[in-house]
Formats: C-alpha cells, sequence, structure tokens
C-alpha cells in the first residue's frame, strides 16, 4: 500500500520513509505541499501523512485540495502536528483529516494509526468492490428487462410474474403515465373494417330490395 | 564545577535517538548528519532574519528546527525554537539577538554530541 508522506523537514522525512519501509509500506515523500499533490496525482497514494506548518503550502490546504480532488477514492490522512489545541484541531478535521499524531514521531503509534488506516483503506475498497459488482448486477437486470417477451400470434406479452397479458394492459401497469384510446390504423380499416362495411352495406341493400320486390 | 555540570548534562537523548535509528546505525548516522546540515542552516537562517526583523520567518524557521531537534532528542534545543516561536508568532514579541545566541550555542553542544554519538555508530 502506497503511503505518502510530506514535511518540509528533512529529519522528520528521513524517519517517516524508514519507518513507513519497515512497517511494509511503499513510501513517497515530499518536501511541500505542492511536490505533495503532484505525487498524490501521480500515484494515488491511499494514506497521507503530511506536517501541519510548512512553507508554501500549509497541511491543511494539501488535505482540502486532495479532498476536493478525489471525491470518489478515499485517502486516509494523518496530520502530524505539535498542536494540540480544540480550535486547531477542529480546522484540521474540517480540513479533512482522519487522525492526528503529535511531533516527535512515536514509532508505535505511527504503526498503530497506519493499521487502522490501512483497515479502513481495505474496508473502503471492498466496500467500492461490491458497489460496482452490484451496479454491473443491476445493468445485467435492466437488460434483461429490455427483453420483452411477446406472442407472435396474439401479441400478448408474458409479464415478470410470467403470466401473459395484452399489451395495452402490460404497458398501462409497467407505465403508469401511459393511457390508451383505442383507435383502427389505415391498413387495419383496409383489410379488417372495410370488407366488414361493405358486407354490412350489401346485405342491408339485399333486405330492401327483398321488401320492395314483396 | 560550572563547566563539569555543563559537560555531563546531555544535550542529545540517547534513548530517543537509539529508537528513532531503529537499531541501524547507518541510518542513525544518516540522520545525524541531515540534523547538522539542516539545523546549522536553519540556525543561520534565524540570525539573518533576526537582524533583518523578519518575525514571521524567524517563526517558521524555528517551527521546523523544533521538528528536527525533538526527533533526534535534543530537546532543550527543541524548547528553546519552541520558546522563540511562540514569543514571535503567538506574543508578537521581537526575538532578540540573545535568544538567537542561546540556540546558537545549544544547537553547537548538541551538533558537538551528535557528532561523537555518529563517531561511535562509525567506528
Amino acid at each position: 500500500m502506497k503511503v505518502l508522506a510530506v514535511d518540509d523537514d528533512r529529519v522528520t522525512l528521513l524517519t517517516l520513509r524508514r519507518l513507513l519501509e519497515k512497517f511494509g509500506y511503499e513510501a513517497l515523500t515530499a518536501t511541500n505541499g505542492t511536490e505533495a499533490l503532484k505525487l498524490f496525482l501521480d500515484h494515488r497514494p491511499k494514506m497521507l501523512v503530511t506536517d501541519w506548518m510548512m512553507p508554501e503550502m500549509e497541511g491543511p490546504t494539501v488535505v482540502k485540495t486532495i479532498r476536493a480532488f478525489a471525491e470518489s477514492e478515499y485517502t486516509y490522512i494523518i496530520m502530524l502536528t505539535s498542536r494540540q489545541d480544540k480550535d486547531d484541531m477542529m480546522a484540521g478535521m474540517l480540513a479533512g483529516v482522519d487522525e492526528f499524531l503529535t511531533k516527535p514521531i512515536d514509532p508505535d503509534q505511527l504503526r498503530a494509526r497506519l493499521r487502522v488506516g490501512k483497515r479502513i483503506m481495505m474496508l473502503q475498497d471492498s466496500l467500492g468492490k461490491r458497489v460496482r459488482e452490484l451496479e454491473k448486477e443491476r445493468d445485467h437486470v435492466k437488460m434483461l428487462q429490455g427483453f420483452l417477451p411477446i406472442c407472435s400470434y396474439c401479441k400478448k406479452i408474458r409479464d415478470d410474474e410470467n403470466l401473459w397479458s395484452q399489451i395495452e394492459e402490460y404497458i398501462s401497469d409497467h407505465q403508469a403515465n401511459i393511457q390508451f384510446s383505442h383507435s383502427i390504423c389505415p391498413d387495419c380499416y383496409e383489410s379488417k373494417v372495410k370488407p366488414m362495411e361493405e358486407a354490412f352495406w350489401a346485405k342491408k341493400k339485399a333486405e330492401q330490395e327483398c321488401l320492395h320486390d314483396h | 564545577m560550572e563547566n563539569s555540570i555543563t559537560t555531563s548534562t546531555p544535550h542529545v537523548s540517547r534513548g530517543r535517538l537509539d529508537e528513532i535509528g531503529m537499531g541501524d546505525p547507518v541510518f542513525t548516522a544518516e540522520l545525524i548528519d541531515i540534523m547538522l546540515e539542516d539545523g546549522a542552516m536553519r540556525v543561520q537562517k534565524i540570525r539573518a532574519a533576526c537582524h533583518a526583523g523578519y518575525q514571521e520567518e524567524i517563526g517558521k524557521l524555528a517551527h521546523s528546527l523544533k521538528g528536527a531537534a525533538l526527533n533526534v532528542g535534543a530537546l532543550t534545543l527543541a524548547n528553546l525554537c519552541a520558546s522563540i516561536d511562540e514569543s514571535v508568532r503567538k506574543l508578537g514579541t521581537p526575538c532578540s539577538g540573545d535568544q538567537v545566541g542561546l540556540l546558537e550555542q545549544e544547537f553547537a553542544d548538541v551538533a558537538h554530541e551528535l557528532s561523537q554519538i555518529k563517531s561511535e555508530l562509525t567506528a
């Protein structure tokens, strides 16, 4: 798992690098916020350990920028600080910090916090994977719903409960906004209705002629 | 008498240095080298900023040196840095030449002790 460490003090940064490597992480290091953001975008580390006070860009600004950049992919952020008052902690948390670690770095505390971060990131990954699977399944279901079995002869539709219903009934049930007004298309008028009309009038005429003869 | 107290009081916590060095003499020596190099540069910059009256800059440099000092166990140096940082940035009191003088002296003692430790480690 990649971890980005940011500190303008080279002694602290070297210590962080060595500790991260010792704990089994792939360490990336930056000495200022600008360099950190570039490394972050290039490597997308899962965790970030950053100092609060740095030249050019302070830790909270780095954190805010990362949170704004990567809304969909979570990054676990630990802030190194000698600041311990409530207002500073609140400002850090509002910026998006997950955890604080006071200086000087205590190797055991760093290791413990990284483990928490790793657990959260693994959970995050597993949730993300599950969401992607569910989205895929949903798309599959949608695709299956797109196949509508229809009788080749009577044009009835087979619904979700395996029942056959008239097409207008099916559509009315599945599309609440649709109502049918029955009509006859020109083709059906020619092929079905017109012969019936003609037959009707022919019969009528025959009946009248018959009455007239009598 | 005064000299014996000065020489017997450690300026660097060996326990802290060993903890952060993780039992690796090469790594510990590397940390010491960086501390000596960066620390000397920061102390010089603090002196220059003090002459120029750049209080904000003094605060930032002192804060940064404090972090490094704490990391290698130079606690007195870290306290001096904290005191300068707090006075210039929180209390708005300009840093004095005397404060910087004390800082320079303490850094010289720390550097001397760290150099000795490094010699032991690399012997």
